[in-house]
Parts: structure tokens; C-alpha cells; sequence
């Protein structure tokens, strides 16, 4: 019984945490260099100050193009490889997965964004946490695509700010980064309790009624 | 004409009338004859000194001028001589002449000397004064004076002396022969003078940090070069004094500390000076340094034993955090920050400007850039309490603690110029004025940097004059800071772009690019500052 109330808690609690997950849909229309042997990058660190702590997940990673997944793919906190979910978080300086990839005509995929920095931020941090998507024509990922950030070579970045909201910074005519609003309303703590309670009564009843 | 090596050229004009042996006339004194210099066509020649005097001197005649005028009086000089290092000494008017007579002209503590007994054929008249003949000094070397500033009763030879110096004018006449206390001669000062900077004097005159008693203890000393005195120093620099100033970086939760005023603990970042305004709970009496190290009205007022004396500025400090990991959490409930966490501090040589008097505003706050950065993790206590801006000489409780300090960064190389080379406002620390906080930073492949911006907002009432610089203190062994404008105390530092004000609640934001070949975390304690480092 005292096991089955502490998951009903957890579950309230990853609930929570869940809720306010900011999540991106990402799509590249990458025709003009289709056939490229080129690379993906895609990094997610922290600030230089004290960052609170983020994860980032890549999901549903879809293209007519091929990964080489000349894999171990990550450096830092990363684990997954794509076309399957990657999971980056901040715990580190450097955390990135870059992995050769042999452009189609498009590629897309979601960015979920969560975690402490952005579900309940603590107002004395001083940095945030910046993610970072980049395309190249070359397989050493030193020679950018699809971007006007000639510099730099990013195609878009995501900030997570100090307040826990997210900007997006888009150098890429191709991409597309739409935020994919949750509707998922917060969980109310009295609805819960209820529910809660009468998941007890009613498991308390049958074992009653069985003996 | 320019300057040696190391000399800068300062434009001078100072007039007055001296009387024999004790009137000084410096730099800033009212000027009651002024003197235009028209550079023209200089010839030297060097020749073996006479009168007693041993070596050589350069005199150089010319077509110069000297245009005087005073009140409705006006006349010229047709060509004056001597001539040194670009300045013109033009002093006329012993009353008693012809003895000769012996001025000299100087700064700090070498002065230049020279001596005079040639008559103008046409001497300039000094207005409302009866029998005044021009002189021509054309023997003239540096000689240190005297501590009471007399000459020497024996006159160095040249080679033994420093020409470099002449930081600030001095004039006097003394008469040879007779008649000390009557004679009195008026003189007028125009022209550049090679000066040295104030530079060569504070650059390398830092020794140490040095640690002791375990590495529990860190001490320093500025004694100025060229033997300057710290009074000598300062007005070569523009001060009129020096102290230290020191900030807090790091500070970690749980803190022991608190300002006077304030039952909130501090903690840092944001930084903050040591002492706080009002200074520290723990001290037993009251603090009134802020926004220094030292209590400028001590250091105002005379030598304090354990902070300076006529040449040398001291440093020492002890502190214990008993809250540090390992510490008996004194006044933090028994609880101890978390293993790693450290005390991080920057103490730089500041000056206190010219005209500012105790209590001392932190906008006459002049920050060298000269000090160091060290740490400390010692969780101890002295006197039963835990303490930073220890300077007491005496050693830590007994009993224990573990941890000392480390010494991450030092810098004997000042920024700062004088005479200021631009308009800016002096430089200005900003701790308590001014948040800095940090994007992410995104790693790009192409560059092979990680780039983010650093943010700062005027967390004041006032709106605070730029232009704005961020210090990266402490940042992480092994990283650069590639996009920096410069460095100041040894660390990199950015000018935040297009700013001039920031209002109240305003911010403004400087892209940074770091190189990190590790991949390591970067970190570094934000200093803002508004002015110019140089």
C-alpha cells in the first residue's frame, strides 16, 4: 500500500515536471545540398556563471537523408543516437552529438527543452543554458550549410533563459523552428488528492469486500 | 621634440616668485605670469661644466621664443637657453645679482639643477619691480636634493644621477655667497617637460603575495620604483595616496558573513568589496574603509603602522570561514558549504584622485589593474568568529582548521595612464551597482569556440555613465577569451559596444567567444567597472 502511494506521488511529481517542457518542431528543407556528405552538430551547454540545470531531448528524427552513425556520436552528458532519441543535458561544459550525415531533401525533427532551469527557476543563477543546431558540407563539420551565420555556423540556437522561458535565434532561411505549444493543463493538487483518494477508497473497499 | 624611452611629454606653465632656500612651486599652483612656448630652430652643444660643477651639460640655443605676459604686461624673450628634454626654464630676478645664483627645477626626488650668471642684454622686466635683471641659467643637471629639499653641499656628478626624472616643478634660488634669508627671484616655467610616467613608477612595484603561517596567511607590498616615495608616486600618478582595494568574488552559501545593517548573509557572486559599507558584524570596532581596504582617513592622515609608511603601501590579510566545508558551520547553523567551494578574491593597488578627501567616494576610486586574485578554503576562526578582512597580525584560534589559501593571478603592470589619454570618466567599480549575468554558450565547430553574451544591468537608482567594461576575474585555467577589447589586472576584459548610459533597471549585453581546448566547464567572477582603463 505504502509503495503504491509513493508512485502515485512520483508520477504527480514527473507530471509536474513534464508540463512545462518547451518543445520545438524543426524542419530543413535541405534540396539545395541534397546528396551532400556532409555532418550534423548539435550541442547544449551551459553559461559561465552558476547555470541551473536543463536536459534537452531530440525526438522523432525523421529524413530521407542518411545518418552515417559512426557512432559513439557524444561528448559530455549524451546519451541516445539518433534516428532514435538523444538526450543532452547541461552537467557538463561541452555536450554535443555530431554524427556524419548524407543530406536528402529534408530532415526534421522535435526539441524538448526541461528540467529545473525551466520548470521552476531558482532567480539566483546568472547563466543559462544555450542549445545549438548546425549543418555542414564537409564530414569534419568545419565548413557551415545552410546558414548566414558564416561566422559561427550555427543554423538556429535556443537560449534558456535566467526566467525559465526559451529564444530561439534562427540564421537558417531553411529551417523552420515552431514552438509546439503543450496544452496540458497543470495538474491541480486538489484533483489529485481526489483522485488519489478515491483510488484508495475503492481499492480499500474491494479488499474488503474479498475478505 | 620628443621624449626618451619611458618619458612622457607634459606641458607645463607655473610661475612665482621664490625666496632663497624653502619655496617650492608645483604643478597646479596659481599662475600669476604666463608663458607661451613658439617652438623654433634648436642647436645644443656639449661642454665640460664649470663653476665647480663636475661633468658635462648639453645647453642649446635657438630661435625660440617665450612670450610672457602678466596682468597688461607682456614682453618676449627672443631666444632662451638653456634648454632640456623640451622644457624652457626662464628665471629672472635675484635681487642682489650678481652673485651667482642656483636654482633648480625638478620632481620626485631627483631635481634638475642649474646654475645662472649671465645677464640678458636685454632682460625681460618683471613688472613693478625695480633693479630685477634677467638671468640665463645654462648649466643644468639632475642632483637629488636634500631630504629637507636643499642641495647637497657636494654636487653629484652627472653619470650618478637620474635625468629621467622632472615629474613635478620645483624652484628655488639659494645665493652662494650671502644674504641666504633676503634674496628672492621670481621665475616662469613654460613647455614640455619630459616626465617620468606614472607607469615606471608602480609597474613592478608589487612584491609578492607571499604566504605564510601555513598558507593561512597572505601578504603583499607597493613600494613605488626609482625610489619614489608613495607621496612622490601618487602625484605622479594624479593621487593622493594609494590603498588597496579588494573584492569579493566568491562566497559561498552558507556565509558567516554580514554588513553591519544587514542580518542577510553575503554571499558571492555578485561580488562585493571587502569590507562591505559599514563593514562586517565581526569586527569589533567600527570600518569605515569602503570602498577600500584600508580606512582612507587613516591612510589619509599619516603612516599606520601595519599599512604604510613613507615608501611602502602594506598588505595582509587571514581569513576563516568556519562555514567552509570541513569548518564547524559557526553561525550557519552547523551547516558547511559543500566540498570545493572557496573564498575567491581580487585586491588591486587603487589611488585616491587628486582633490577627493576622506570619506573617499568610489568615483575617486582609481583602480591600477596592478594586484592578484587568490583563494582560500581555510574553515577556521580567529578570535572565536570567522573573519575575512583579517589584518590582524595575530595568528588563527587554536584548535584546528584545515585549508589555506592559493594564489591564482598577479599582475605588476598598470593600464592606467596619467595624464588620462582620453575623457572618459575615471574608471569606476560597479559591484553593488551593476548585475552581470551570462547566456549559455553555444560551441561552434567553425570557429572552434564556445560564444554566449554576458549581460549588465543597472541595478541602481542612478543612471551610471559608460562606456562599460566587464573583467573576466578568475576565469578557468586554459581558457582564452578571444573576442577580448584587452586586459586589465592580468585578466581579459570586454567593452560593452554602443552603450553610453545605462538608466536605472537598463541593460546591455557584450557578445563573448572563448577558446577552451579542454571542454571543460568555463568559468570565470564578473567585475564590472565603468571609464576607461586608460
Amino acid at each position: 500500500m505504502r509503495q503504491r502511494a509513493s508512485l502515485l506521488v512520483a508520477s504527480v511529481l514527473c507530471f509536474g515536471s513534464l508540463a512545462s517542457a518547451d518543445i520545438y518542431d524543426v524542419t530543413v528543407d535541405t534540396s539545395s545540398i541534397s546528396g551532400t556528405a556532409g555532418s550534423l552538430d548539435f550541442n547544449f551547454n551551459p553559461g559561465p556563471l552558476v547555470s541551473q540545470f536543463a536536459s534537452l531531448q531530440l525526438l522523432n528524427f525523421t529524413s530521407d537523408g542518411t545518418l552515417a552513425g559512426a557512432c559513439p556520436c557524444g561528448t559530455g552528458d549524451v546519451s541516445g543516437q539518433l534516428p532514435a532519441t538523444v538526450t543532452l543535458d547541461n552537467g557538463t561544459g561541452f555536450n554535443d552529438y555530431f554524427d556524419g550525415f548524407t543530406f536528402g531533401t529534408t530532415l526534421s525533427f522535435d526539441m524538448s527543452l526541461y528540467g529545473p532551469a525551466l520548470s521552476t527557476p531558482d532567480g539566483i543563477s546568472t547563466s543559462g543554458s544555450t542549445f545549438a543546431f548546425s549543418m555542414f558540407y564537409d564530414t569534419a563539420g568545419t565548413i557551415p550549410a545552410l546558414t548566414t551565420d558564416t561566422t559561427d555556423g550555427f543554423a538556429f540556437t535556443v537560449d534558456v533563459n535566467l526566467d525559465g522561458s526559451t529564444t530561439v535565434t534562427n540564421y537558417s532561411a531553411q529551417t523552420i523552428v515552431a514552438p509546439q505549444t503543450i496544452a496540458t493543463p497543470e495538474p491541480n493538487l486538489s484533483l489529485v488528492t481526489t483522485v488519489l483518494t478515491i483510488a484508495l477508497l475503492v481499492f480499500h473497499l474491494r479488499r474488503r469486500v474479498r475478505s | 621634440m620628443g621624449c626618451a624611452p619611458g618619458l612622457v611629454a607634459q606641458q607645463y606653465c607655473v610661475s612665482g616668485t621664490a625666496t632663497s632656500g624653502d619655496s617650492f612651486f608645483r604643478v597646479g599652483d596659481p599662475v600669476a605670469i604666463t608663458a607661451m612656448v613658439t617652438p623654433g630652430t634648436v642647436s645644443c652643444t656639449t661642454s665640460p661644466l664649470t663653476n665647480g660643477f663636475n661633468g658635462s651639460s648639453t645647453t642649446c640655443t635657438g630661435s625660440d621664443t617665450i612670450n610672457m605676459t602678466s596682468g597688461s604686461q607682456s614682453w618676449t624673450v627672443p631666444y632662451i637657453n638653456p634648454f632640456f628634454n623640451g622644457s624652457y626654464i626662464q628665471a629672472y630676478g635675484e635681487t642682489d645679482l650678481p652673485d651667482p645664483t642656483i636654482g633648480y627645477l625638478g620632481g620626485g626626488f631627483t631635481i634638475i639643477a642649474f646654475q645662472g650668471q649671465t645677464a640678458l642684454a636685454s632682460p625681460p622686466q618683471q613688472p613693478g619691480a625695480s633693479a630685477i635683471v634677467g638671468v640665463f641659467f645654462y648649466l643644468f643637471y639632475p642632483v637629488n636634493l636634500l631630504a629637507n629639499g636643499t642641495l647637497p653641499s657636494t654636487i653629484p656628478t652627472p653619470a650618478a644621477v637620474n635625468s629621467a626624472a622632472s615629474t613635478y616643478i620645483q624652484f628655488a634660488v639659494s645665493d652662494v655667497s650671502d644674504d641666504i634669508a633676503n634674496d628672492t627671484a621670481s621665475f616662469s616655467y613654460a613647455g614640455q617637460i619630459c616626465a617620468g610616467t606614472c607607469a615606471s613608477a608602480i609597474n613592478t612595484a608589487l612584491s609578492g603575495p607571499t604566504l605564510a603561517a601555513g598558507n593561512t596567511l597572505i601578504n603583499a607590498t607597493f613600494t613605488p620604483a626609482s625610489g619614489y616615495s608613495l607621496a612622490q608616486a601618487a602625484q605622479v600618478c594624479g593621487f593622493v595616496n594609494f590603498d588597496w582595494q579588494q573584492v569579493i568574488t566568491s562566497l559561498p552559501s552558507p556565509s558567516p558573513y554580514k554588513q553591519v545593517g544587514n542580518p542577510t548573509p553575503l554571499t558571492a557572486p555578485p561580488p562585493f568589496l571587502d569590507p562591505p559599507p559599514r563593514g562586517y558584524t565581526f569586527e569589533l570596532t567600527a570600518d569605515n574603509s569602503y570602498p577600500l581596504f584600508y580606512d582612507p582617513a587613516t591612510q589619509l592622515v599619516g603612516p599606520d603602522l601595519f599599512q604604510e609608511d613613507t615608501y611602502t603601501l602594506y598588505f595582509s590579510d587571514r581569513p576563516g570561514d568556519s562555514c567552509l566545508f570541513g569548518g564547524l558551520g559557526l553561525a550557519c547553523g552547523g551547516l558547511t558549504a559543500p566540498a570545493g567551494k572557496q573564498l575567491a578574491f581580487t585586491t588591486h593597488l587603487v589611488g585616491i584622485m587628486a582633490g577627493c578627501t576622506a570619506p573617499v567616494p568610489i568615483t575617486c576610486v582609481q583602480d591600477t589593474g596592478i594586484g592578484f586574485s587568490w583563494a582560500s578554503t581555510f574553515n577556521w576562526t580567529s578570535g572565536g568568529v570567522s573573519t575575512t578582512k583579517n589584518t590582524s597580525p595575530s595568528p588563527p584560534d587554536p584548535g584546528g582548521g584545515t585549508g589555506g589559501i592559493t594564489i591564482t593571478n598577479v599582475n605588476t603592470i598598470t593600464t592606467y595612464n596619467y595624464p588620462r589619454s582620453n575623457t572618459s570618466p575615471p574608471l569606476t567599480l560597479l559591484v553593488g551597482q551593476v548585475s552581470v549575468v551570462a547566456s549559455g554558450l553555444a560551441y561552434s565547430r567553425v570557429s572552434q569556440t564556445f560564444n554566449g553574451t554576458v549581460t549588465i544591468t543597472n541595478i541602481s537608482g542612478n543612471t551610471i555613465a559608460g562606456p562599460f567594461q566587464i573583467v573576466f576575474d578568475s576565469l578557468t585555467a586554459g581558457v582564452t577569451l578571444t573576442n577580448a577589447t584587452s586586459k586589465f589586472g592580468g585578466w581579459s576584459y570586454v567593452t560593452v559596444p554602443t552603450v553610453e548610459n545605462l538608466a536605472p533597471r537598463q541593460s546591455a549585453s557584450a557578445a563573448v567567444q572563448f577558446r577552451n581546448p579542454s571542454n571543460g566547464t568555463i568559468n570565470f567572477a564578473p567585475v564590472p567597472y565603468s571609464g576607461s582603463f586608460n
